[in-house]
């Protein structure tokens, strides 16, 4: 039973690190950018919850009717503004220019919300189901759902979808899709307006089961990234996939290894898994290239 | 000759540069005995530590006006000069800039364990004499560092205590020695806490379970909580920072842990913080630190007036609230530092400021905290202490020991348990 019990623990704790990883992928997959600043996004999400649980009363779930939309907005916006201006820029500055993003957005939360830590934990969150001698909490549950429909769901659209065919063939080649007519930098908009907006969405569906901090994004993407490798760069089903490991081993190595080497464990199981495939998972090699060339 | 002449050319212009350097030094140096004695004060105010480092800062700046105010130390004004140590790193560039460069002969700091080792070192390295004023690592005393005083207790002290809050309050609920898991981060911090908590629940007689350790950043604490559950204690003494702490409570809470007591030791488990992040959820919770609410009868009658003119100067400063901990242990350090240091040292060379704080010798109830002030051979205060705390309402009150109690435990045990 404690083995089952660690088992589901970490399927929802890996629901959690698939979603994060999820905006992370798309955007890395399409525009082959590393944004340093999905953490800070997926707090912005959080204190969006919480605004809405305390400010207006309201279940903090329900702050998706807001988040969703200002998110694609935020994030068409930026790359409007920011990113697009760096598409010849070498990876390396376009990498500093998120990494720089992620400081100033950490720091103008500090300023805005101050570093106490703050709670979206309503009482719908906060139950505990006991099913079959095994605990599991609503809060979890619900965002492990949520994380499952909106990864099969993009997964459907990327595959049904005119723009989300454009998406995946900007993935395999970036140039041959201009040859074709394609608007490539409507499709990088588009990509960097639904990875922003999966962190923010990630951020509210963690918020009650978690504590909200301005830097406590940083944290949980950095997680994400390893899961990204793990699963290819730039594969949806490979952050799926990547996310339920590295959930499921953290949490079995959390109760079976000393505490120390919970950590440790799981990154020697992402290098095992990068030894035998280098382009992780699902992903195809020349998958990790960064930047144009 | 010529030869020679280069040479006699050089060895003047090297004198002549030596005592321009001599100048300089002595027009800049710390020794001027007519101008403000300058401290360095390192607290960090930026940064993810900068909240609780700004408010250790507040609480020592404001000893600093009130001395000021009754015209300073033997007639000098003081002066803090500050730098921001927001890692071990800055920490160590920080001390060296105040010490090497702004000629700081003092410094004081520095809120975080970690920063503070790393501070100490380079300034004492540097030539300083080093007030700690609420860092609590029992590694900071145990290095041997010259002219090094730590005021607050060590860490281990509070693990300890909590070992003896279940052997006194615990127990005679149950009615037999309780069974005890400790839990810690792995810092060096919640190593030592939990090495206090593990000896001290033995020597107390309690049954110890297990001493376990987690990832200082972990994401999720489930299978921790799991582990505590299946080793079915009464009691958890825990040592964490804050995102750990809170991780914990709300995995023990998912997971049905079902338990007589819950003992946070330091760190997060007694600030406004705690409430914030978990609501509800810390009623009943206990925790085991210094506290800045211990009663009026623990103080001598003029550190009664000196507890209040801090309080309110702290909430006219502060929109009303009342100041916490560790701004109070500043201003309480900072506090003696001058008064009963510096104003009683022949000189401010760090010699004379060592032998001063040795030969301080104050009894409980003289400091706004109700310490005594004692240094043994190692340069930690001896006669600070910490209590026992328990969340009722907003706020945590002193529970344990009884001479410093405002309150009495509540909500023991603290979810009903299984009979067996």
């Amino acid at each position: 039973m404690t083995l089952l019990q660690l088992v589901v623990s970490g399927v929802l704790l890996g629901g959690l690190y698939a979603l994060i990883a999820m905006g992370l992928t798309l955007i890395f997959g399409v525009m082959r950018l590393i944004n340093f600043a999905q953490g800070e996004f997926i707090t912005l999400g959080m204190y969006a919850a919480y605004w809405f649980y305390i400010s207006l009363g309201g279940n903090p779930y329900l702050s998706m009717v807001l988040v969703v939309p200002a998110a694609l907005l935020g994030g068409w916006i930026l790359e409007r503004t920011l990113f697009r201006r760096m598409g010849s820029a070498p990876p390396a500055m376009q990498m500093l220019v998120t990494f720089g993003l992620s400081l100033a957005l950490q720091n103008a939360m500090l300023l805005a919300f101050g570093g106490d830590y703050r709670s979206a934990s309503s009482s719908f969150a906060k139950r505990s189901l006991h099913l079959g001698g095994i605990d599991v909490g609503v809060g979890q549950l619900v965002a492990f759902a949520a994380s499952m429909a909106i990864g099969v769901g993009l997964i459907i659209a990327l595959r049904h979808t005119r723009t989300g065919r454009a998406l995946r063939a900007v993935q395999e080649n970036r140039y041959a899709i201009q040859l074709v007519g394609v608007n490539v930098e409507r499709l990088f908009a588009i990509a960097f307006a639904i990875g922003i907006c999966l962190a923010a969405v990630a951020g509210v569906l963690i918020a009650p089961n978690y504590f909200i901090s301005p830097t406590v994004g940083g944290g949980l993407v950095f997680t994400g990234f390893v899961v990204v490798v793990l699963g290819g760069l730039g594969s949806l089903g490979g952050a799926i996939v990547g996310g339920m490991i590295i959930g499921i081993v953290e949490s079995l190595s959390g109760f079976y290894l000393p505490g120390g080497l919970k950590d440790s464990f799981s990154l020697a199981v992402f290098i095992v898994v990068l030894l035998l495939r280098p382009a992780g998972l699902f992903g195809r090699r020349g998958a990790e290239e960064v930047g144009f060339k | 000759m010529k030869r020679m002449v280069t040479g006699r050319r050089m060895a003047a212009a090297s004198m002549a540069g030596v005592m321009s350097l001599a100048v300089a030094a002595c027009g800049s140096g710390g020794s001027d005995s007519s101008g403000p004695i300058r401290i360095g004060a390192l607290f960090p105010t930026t940064g993810t530590l900068a909240t609780l480092g700004k408010a250790s800062l507040d609480g020592a700046q404001i000893a600093v006006d009130m001395i000021n105010g009754q015209g300073g130390v033997k007639g000098r004004k003081v002066q803090l000069v500050n730098g921001d140590p927001s890692s071990a790193a800055t920490a160590v560039s920080e001390a060296t800039r105040l010490t090497v460069k702004e000629h700081v002969k003092i410094v004081e700091g520095t809120y975080a364990s970690d920063l503070a080792l790393a501070a100490s070192a380079a300034a004492v390295r540097n030539g300083a004499f080093y007030w700690e004023t609420d860092a609590i690592s029992d590694q900071l005393t145990s290095r041997g560092l010259k002219n090094f005083f730590q005021f607050p207790y060590a860490a281990s002290s509070n693990g300890a205590n909590g070992a003896d809050m279940v052997k006194n309050m615990i127990n005679p609920v149950l009615g037999h020695p309780a069974k005890v898991v400790v839990v810690h981060n792995d810092s060096s911090y919640g190593a030592l806490v939990a090495k206090g908590a593990e000896d001290q629940a033995r020597k107390d007689g309690l049954t110890v379970l297990g001493n376990y350790s987690y990832p200082t950043d972990t994401n999720d604490q489930s299978s921790l909580a799991l582990r505590i559950k299946q080793a079915a204690p009464e009691a958890v003494i825990a040592a964490s920072y804050q995102n750990d702490a809170v991780l914990l409570l709300k995995a023990l809470n998912q997971q049905n842990v079902k338990l007589a007591a819950f003992m946070g030791t330091g760190g997060i488990y007694g600030l406004p913080a705690f409430k914030s992040a978990l609501g509800s959820g810390t009623e009943g919770l206990f925790d085991t630190e210094g506290s800045a609410s211990v009663p009026d009868s623990a103080l001598n009658p003029d550190v009664q007036k000196l507890r209040a003119t801090f309080v309110d100067k702290w909430k006219q400063s502060h929109g009303g609230a009342a100041p916490t901990f560790l701004p109070t242990i500043a201003f309480d350090a900072t506090w003696v530092l001058l008064q009963d240091v510096l104003a009683k040292a022949k000189s401010d060379s760090p010699k004379d400021l060592s032998a001063a704080a040795k030969s301080v010798d104050l009894a409980p109830g003289s400091t706004i905290l109700g310490y005594g002030v004692k240094f043994n051979a190692k340069g930690l205060n001896e006669r600070a202490f910490v209590v026992g705390m328990q969340w009722q309402g907003d706020s945590p009150v002193v529970v344990y020991p009884q001479k410093y109690a405002s309150a009495k435990p509540v909500k023991i045990p603290l979810s009903p348990l299984s009979k067996g």
